[in-house]
């Protein structure tokens, strides 16, 4: 834990900061050359920086993809079908690679119990969420306010410094309830281990019985955890995913602001097709998960707490670090 | 105690997961890329004494460009001087290899830029110091800027590589990257604010050879 935790300060610390709009040369020190290869080559690749790989290369088509398709929609008819496919297919690779909301929600499902259809919607919710924010974002501040589109990507900026703060909430709340919830157990099962010896043969125990199995639905949807799921998509929705910004800031200087609203449209339901996958696999394992450890030990009530714990301080992390990294790049022209 | 060491490995695995897709390259920066085109300028001896490049960059970093220009008043004239000394320190992205040995560029002239579709596009004029001969030897040359934050490729758009006043007998030869996955992993794993370093640029380069028969 704690080499993780070194880990992520020493990435948070030692990112360099620039300005987002460099120059050609601004950012090399030396002069090129051929033999300068420092870190690559010599390294063993492994299955996911692999897959990593592969994504960020398709990522890299569908960027050139994009614009070219918005390029040549210019001063024509029609919604752009072409634009709008390539956005979806974006949106479901897109979502495949490394991502803060992919981290965040699938953190929440593996350490929190809940249901099926509550993990799908948060996923839904929060990818759609997403596009929505970019609408509003570089839209609403160009199109109404009047904005420069670059001053959008700063505005997007701050919307994801809020999220990374609601972020940061979020995860300080659940590591607070479980901790207390952990308290709690503690203190019932030093109180049971001293009055009653039963045998677990029968399962049958009434409810003063310490010995829980699964929580029931009701359990599941307190009040609290509903906060949790609304903070969770919100935290995910309100950081603009970087493809619909670049693709609506486009298409207002290009005049095409009908078609970046549709293809941004269909980004977020391949995000959303993505996400609620991984939603679905990370509801699914926790719960196979817990059937596996319901049954054996009594002290399971105080590892989901542990568990809970720990995910609630992971995302607190996760946020700190985010935030951290975002303060580290300076906006070229500030704020 | 084994359904808690059950439990933990779920836990751990989930970390792993979560740590997986929570780092690396989560914040990777956008992509930026530079359409080049070049124009080979033969004497008349049919040495090459110049090479004249025009690059077009891709159209939203054309879009932040301008609009900081706009923020900040500064005209494009004055980018274009700040893009120009930056470059120069780096052989303005240029590596010409003739006989064994990379061929000496002069200063620039003739630096233009203005925006076509919403793109900037900067076009100016490198002299060879010494002219070199293609028919001997090959001239083999590649552009990239070293850190790899622009990736700097031959427009798709022809003629992208003119061979102007050359003897009839010149050809040229573009090879695309040689890519092995090692490399790709790095360049992905980069983070938005790391700086691949200054060798990373030349691995993703073109390769174009320059032959007179």
């Amino acid at each position: 834990m704690f080499i993780v935790l070194a880990w992520m300060g020493a990435i948070a610390f030692s990112a360099e900061s620039h300005a987002t709009t460099l120059l050609p040369g601004e950012q090399a020190t030396t002069e090129q050359s051929r033999d300068g290869n420092h870190a690559s080559t010599e390294r063993a690749v492994g299955i996911w920086e692999l897959a990593a790989a592969w994504v960020w290369a398709k990522q890299r088509e569908f960027h050139r993809a994009l614009t070219r398709e918005l390029r040549e929609l210019r001063g024509k008819e029609g919604v752009g079908w072409a634009l709008v496919l390539m956005s979806f297919l974006y949106g479901v690779l897109h979502a495949a690679g490394p991502g803060h909301g992919k981290a965040v929600l699938t953190t929440y499902l593996l350490t929190h119990q809940s249901r099926l259809n509550r993990g799908i919607a948060m996923g839904t919710a929060a990818a759609l969420l997403q596009g929505v924010t970019a609408l509003v974002l570089v839209y609403g501040l160009v199109g109404l306010a009047g904005w420069l589109p670059r001053e959008t990507e700063t505005a997007s900026l701050w919307a994801a410094r809020v999220s990374f703060i609601l972020l940061a909430t979020v995860g300080l709340y659940l590591l607070v309830r479980a901790a207390r919830t952990l308290f709690g157990t503690v203190r019932r099962l030093r109180y049971e281990a001293g009055h009653v010896h039963h045998d677990h043969d029968g399962h049958v125990h009434g409810e003063s019985c310490g010995c829980r199995h699964l929580p029931t639905a009701v359990e599941i949807d307190t009040v609290g955890s509903r906060h949790a799921t609304a903070g969770v998509v919100l935290a995910i929705g309100l950081r603009p995913c970087s493809g619909a910004v670049l693709v609506l800031i486009l298409a207002t200087v290009m005049d095409l602001m009908w078609h970046g609203a549709f293809a941004v449209i269909g980004m977020s339901v391949g995000t959303a097709i993505t996400i609620v996958s991984l939603a679905i696999l990370a509801t699914k394992a926790r719960d196979w998960a817990s059937a596996v450890v319901a049954h054996r030990s009594p002290l399971w009530s105080l590892a989901a707490g542990g568990v809970g714990a720990f995910g609630g301080a992971l995302l607190l992390l996760l946020a700190l670090w985010l935030l951290n990294t975002s303060f580290a790049m300076k906006p070229a022209m500030g704020l | 105690m084994m359904g808690i060491q059950h439990y933990y490995r779920c836990g751990m695995a989930g970390l792993m997961l979560g740590i997986f897709l929570g780092t690396s390259s989560l914040q990777a920066h956008h992509h930026n890329w530079i359409d080049v085109f070049a124009e080979w300028q033969f004497d008349t001896k049919g040495l090459i004494s110049g090479v004249k490049l025009r690059w077009l960059f891709e159209d939203y970093y054309s879009v932040l460009l301008v609009d900081d220009a706009v923020t900040t008043g500064e005209e494009l004239q004055a980018i274009l001087n700040k893009i120009l000394s930056n470059t120069a320190k780096h052989h303005y992205f240029l590596q010409i290899e003739h006989e064994g040995g990379e061929a000496s560029l002069g200063t620039h002239e003739q630096a233009t830029i203005g925006v076509q579709n919403h793109r900037i596009e900067n076009e100016f004029l490198l002299p060879i110091t010494v002219p070199l001969d293609p028919r001997h030897r090959d001239i083999v040359y590649q552009i990239a800027e070293p850190t790899y934050y622009f990736e700097m490729l031959h427009a798709e758009e022809s003629p992208v590589i003119v061979l102007k006043d050359a003897p009839p007998s010149c050809r040229y030869r573009l090879e695309p990257p040689k890519l092995d996955a090692a490399l790709v992993a790095y360049a992905a794993s980069l983070g938005v604010n790391e700086s691949g370093g200054d060798g990373l640029g030349i691995q993703f380069a073109e390769t174009v050879t320059i032959r007179c028969e």
